[in-house]
């Protein structure tokens, strides 16, 4: 659940282009109309602005990025008492701290559980403030 | 150039006519039933959290269920007692006359633990304590989901039945707290269930570090003490009987541990993860004086009149995180800060005692995944 946004469907990307040709077909009218001051036109002209402003908002929206769903794993830090030799795996069910899980590779001595701990992979955004 | 000719009694066509209609009609609507309308709006938002929230506590039922068939091995299907056990509750003692509130919440929490347990043994009669103790976490943070579903739930039908604007309000505006709070308990229940450390498992951790190849023997229910030393002063440090998840009583435990030694302690100093502000980062230490404990405030209690008791200066050391990081699986950054208060707490102890003095240091957290 972490982070996570709704994906942005195709019908707003369509009711957005839909809304674009409209406001163009807007403004067309009224910037080129042969009767240039016709009442109409000048509402014509006013909606069309208001539909820019939409528009502005809309792609802002759209081009926010979706973040993407952090990774996590668990992992099970194992360390040997005798000389430190330090060994990492994902983490299994039946892990605590300090179990001893066998021998050291390195020296035969017993081989402990240092650490359990969740490791994310994206990078946080820093706060400049 | 006016913007509603039409309005002024100048020549218009229909299409002009047909757009400020609607523009009036917009203005009308928004007039008359803006409030209606931004209050449909806010019920679509708390609906779709209530989707969230069912899917959260749903499940939270399924991976209790198959956590307790797994490890209890029950003979008969657990689910409706598990139903049951998430439908529990707890009514704190009446407040109005406060005078010794603090032993009658105590006496109601070791009763709702020992019950709690109790239930959770006839679920999953074949698991050892500290899967027991893992399982009643398990489902203490269902029956949490549970709850927070059922509150959400009840005021959102209770504002749209009264149609209470105000009732539907203030549910959208707490809706980001109620739903981190979800989140952090649907973390909690991956934790609860594998059996992995959590962030609140901070102070036990430190505890675990320095005793480390020592003894240890059982204090008080669920709480051990051992012996080390550190920089020529003799050290007692306290910790929930781990790896089951558990909290213990760590005022009790203190307690006893001081009426019991014949030399005066110069410090007690407690480690425990505290709330981090919005902006700070997960992991940092910080150090302060006073009971450095969460809780209702019971265990916190005992700690302050048994210190002042003795007249014992009580210092906290603190490591940072979240609410969320407290209740899911201990992150890296937990576990860094776990070293770096080591370090402080060692600065602390040369800075505040003589070599030959006594010190008593009490981890306090869930010790989830943690033993001695």
């Amino acid at each position: 659940m972490e982070e996570k946004k709704e994906a942005r469907s195709p019908m707003d990307l369509l009711l957005l282009i839909l809304l674009i040709i409209f406001v163009f077909m807007l403004l067309g009218r009224s910037l080129f109309s042969n009767a240039q001051m016709q009442p109409e036109n000048s509402t014509m002209m006013f909606l069309g602005f208001l539909g820019i402003l939409l528009i502005v908002f809309a792609l802002l929206r759209l081009l926010t990025r979706v973040p993407t769903p952090t990774q996590k794993i668990t992992l099970t830090v194992l360390q040997c008492t005798k000389c430190a030799f330090k060994s990492i795996r994902n983490f299994q069910v039946g892990d605590y701290i300090p179990k001893i899980v066998g021998n050291c590779p390195s020296c035969g001595g017993p081989f402990q559980i240092e650490a359990i701990y969740v490791e994310e992979k994206t990078q946080k955004r820093k706060i400049p403030f | 150039m006016a913007i509603f000719p039409g309005l002024f009694g100048e020549e218009t066509s229909i299409f002009s006519w047909i757009i400020q209609i609607v523009f009036l009609a917009v203005i009308l609507a928004y007039f008359f039933y803006g409030q209606r309308i931004q209050m449909a709006m806010w019920s679509r938002d708390i609906e779709r959290s209530l989707y969230k929230l069912k899917f959260m506590k749903d499940k939270a039922r399924e991976t209790s269920i198959k956590t307790v068939k797994e490890l209890g091995k029950p003979p008969v299907d657990p689910s409706p007692r598990i139903d049951q056990f998430l439908e529990r509750f707890f009514i704190e003692p009446v407040s109005m006359d406060p005078s010794g509130i603090v032993w009658k919440f105590d006496h109601l929490l070791d009763v709702r633990d020992l019950s709690m347990k109790d239930e959770v043994r006839r679920i999953a009669p074949e698991a050892d304590d500290s899967t027991l103790n893992n399982l009643e976490n398990l489902l203490e943070a269902a029956m949490d989901l549970n709850l927070i579903y059922r509150t959400v739930k009840h005021y959102y039908l209770f504002g749209k039945r009264t149609k209470s604007y105000i009732i539907i309000a203030q549910l959208h505006m707490l809706l980001p707290i109620i739903m981190e709070s979800a989140v952090a308990y649907e973390g909690a229940i991956q934790a609860f269930s594998t059996g992995q450390p959590i962030g609140d498992g901070a102070g036990p951790l430190l505890a675990n570090k320095l005793l480390r190849g020592k003894e240890f023997k059982k204090i008080e229910k669920d709480m051990v003490v051992g012996e080390t030393e550190i920089e020529g002063r003799k050290v007692y440090v306290l910790k929930a009987e781990g790896p089951g998840g558990n909290v213990g009583k760590p005022g009790d435990a203190l307690t006893i541990l001081l009426n019991s030694l014949n030399q005066r302690p110069s410090l007690v100093i407690m480690v425990d993860a505290a709330l981090k502000f919005e902006g700070e980062n997960t992991g940092d230490v910080a150090e302060g004086i006073g009971a450095a404990i969460g809780g209702v405030g019971t265990e916190r209690f005992k700690i302050e009149e048994v210190a002042y008791k003795y007249k014992i200066p009580l210092f906290a050391v603190v490591i940072k995180e979240s609410l969320k990081e407290a209740i899911a699986p201990m992150k890296k950054e937990i576990y860094e800060g776990v070293e770096k208060a080591i370090e402080r707490v060692k600065r602390i102890i040369r800075e505040n005692t003589k070599e030959g003095e006594t010190v008593i240091i009490a981890g306090i957290g869930n010790t989830i995944g943690i033993a001695q």
